[in-house]
């Protein structure tokens, strides 16, 4: 059996009077690809951000191999936010040089290898260029480091299905070896055929913590299951 | 990782401050060597510099409040915080590297505004050309420094010096922990309006309380010819002796220690980014 390298122990999240993480626990085994999967608005972004250490003020116990969020586990983890984080004023040529001064694990070759193969302009700034780089360029920041760790938050949310392929077919070529995924969507159908295991959130509840493969011997998909637990089945 | 972080710190915000001082080196250079090429002084292009740098030597203390304040804002409670919190560094560490930043943009304003003082005071004192102005310095000089050691004066001037670039530090500190309060849950919505409520109230609150205790308590160093001595009286001030207070050093110390704690727990355990 693989090692644990992510613990999650009843993890409670509030802003004020609005709850929005219930007292969630789970495990992620190093090497898998795992679906946070859940409707807008269900906590997995909080849940995410307090992994990654944006949200400290959390309830419960986070472990990332074995310790909790600091500086130990920012080297591991590899994080692409929902939104665009890197200042306008730089270029994708500065963003990797960025990048690469502040992670050791930073491939820097491999990112100028990407950046070409994306037709990325070294020198433009990033509030000239369109949505579509900018999502190149922290797509590639993410995936040009050998993290044991990849937290991807929406990756294919507000893409045309094209896109969703592209970026889809970057993060299943270029994450480390042995590494482990944690991708959160609300598009299940792009992504279950990459899926080793499914955590299914609603209202800040943990409903389903499943592998693909138990769901699959049942005769169903990840989808048929999303759509049971959502009820969206008409 | 510091280095790092100042690097990179001050590449962001010397795209605006850098530009603004070598306007401003350009400036001096031009009014200096036009001088040292012509021997004229108070020429209309000496005076036009001479207007504009004391235009950007009244602003540059705004000016860097202002990039500093943003910048804050934006790296760590805009989604550029997305970037920097994510980044394998202590909190600790981000923090200090700001506070660094700023203090040496508000030292550079402070050097502006004295080497424009002096650039102002060389050109255009009364029609008199440089020599004179020279001249007038050293004649002054011997009163300033009568009966005082190389070492009294150095002390002197250094003590004054940190007294200075830590009331800068102490006035960044004082507006990151106004900027990490605006940004907590209660106040996230109206951020902007509450950052210059709080900056403007922790300014007065600090002035404040500096103020009654540097007059209700002496501390200091006299200076008497040679002699340095610490004195906690005025009774002990011997007459013609200078004086360096050190309550207000000492006060501005404390204010920025307890404020550099306060802000660090706020945008540690306080704020979430939006």
């Amino acid at each position: 059996m693989s090692e644990t390298l992510l613990k999650v122990r009843d993890l409670k999240k509030s802003y004020g009077d609005h709850t929005v993480l219930k007292g969630v626990s789970y495990d992620i085994e190093q090497g898998k690809i795992v679906g946070l999967l859940g409707p807008n608005g269900c906590g997995k972004t909080s849940m995410i951000k307090s992994i990654v250490g944006l949200i400290n003020d959390y309830e419960g116990q986070i472990l990332i191999n074995g310790k909790a969020p600091g500086v130990e586990s920012k080297k591991i983890i590899a994080y692409l936010p929902e939104k665009n984080y890197l200042p306008a004023w730089m270029t994708p040529k500065s963003a990797i040089k960025y990048m690469a001064d502040f992670y050791e694990n930073f491939d820097m070759q491999k990112a100028l290898d990407m950046a070409a193969r994306f037709e990325l302009p070294m020198k433009q700034k990033i509030k000239t260029m369109s949505k579509g780089q900018q999502e190149k360029l922290q797509l590639l920041l993410v995936m040009s480091r050998k993290a044991d760790l990849y937290i991807l938050d929406e990756p294919l949310g507000g893409v045309d299905l094209v896109s969703r392929e592209f970026i889809l077919d970057t993060i299943m070529k270029n994450h480390a070896e042995n590494s482990t995924i944690l991708l959160s969507t609300h598009l299940i159908y792009d992504i279950e055929k990459v899926l080793d295991r499914v955590l299914m959130v609603k209202d800040g509840k943990l409903l389903v913590n499943t592998d693909v493969s138990k769901i699959t011997a049942d005769g169903k998909t990840v989808e048929d299951l999303f759509r049971e637990v959502f009820s969206h089945v008409g | 990782m510091l280095g790092k972080l100042l690097k990179n710190e001050f590449i962001a915000t010397g795209r605006i401050m850098g530009a603004l001082y070598a306007v401003v080196a350009v400036i001096m250079a031009y009014v200096l060597g036009s001088y040292y090429i012509t021997k004229d002084t108070a020429s209309t292009g000496q005076m036009l510099g001479i207007m504009v740098l004391l235009l950007i030597s009244s602003c540059s203390f705004i000016l860097t409040a202002v990039v500093m304040i943003m910048n804050f804002q934006k790296s760590l409670y805009g989604d550029q915080g997305y970037l920097s919190f994510t980044l394998p560094v202590k909190g600790s560490t981000l923090l200090i590297s700001k506070i660094i930043t700023s203090t040496v943009w508000f030292v550079a304003a402070f050097v502006c505004l004295m080497g424009t003082a002096a650039i102002t005071f060389f050109v255009v004192k009364e029609d008199v050309i440089g020599e004179e102005t020279f001249s007038t310095i050293e004649s002054l000089l011997p009163m300033f420094l009568e009966g005082k050691s190389v070492s009294t004066i150095i002390t002197s001037i250094v003590i004054s010096m940190v007294s200075y670039f830590l009331r800068f530090a102490v006035i960044t500190i004082e507006m990151y922990f106004a900027i990490s309060l605006a940004n907590t849950r209660h106040f996230q919505k109206k951020y902007l309006l509450w950052t210059i409520i709080f900056t403007i109230a922790v300014l007065f609150i600090v002035e404040r309380i500096s103020g009654v205790i540097a007059d209700n308590i002496v501390f200091g160093i006299a200076t008497v010819g040679n002699k340095l001595s610490i004195i906690t009286s005025y009774d002990q001030l011997a007459s013609g002796a200078s004086f360096t207070d050190l309550v207000s050093v000492i006060t501005y110390l404390i204010f920025g220690v307890g404020l550099y704690y306060a802000t660090f727990y706020v945008m540690n355990k306080k704020v979430n980014i939006r």
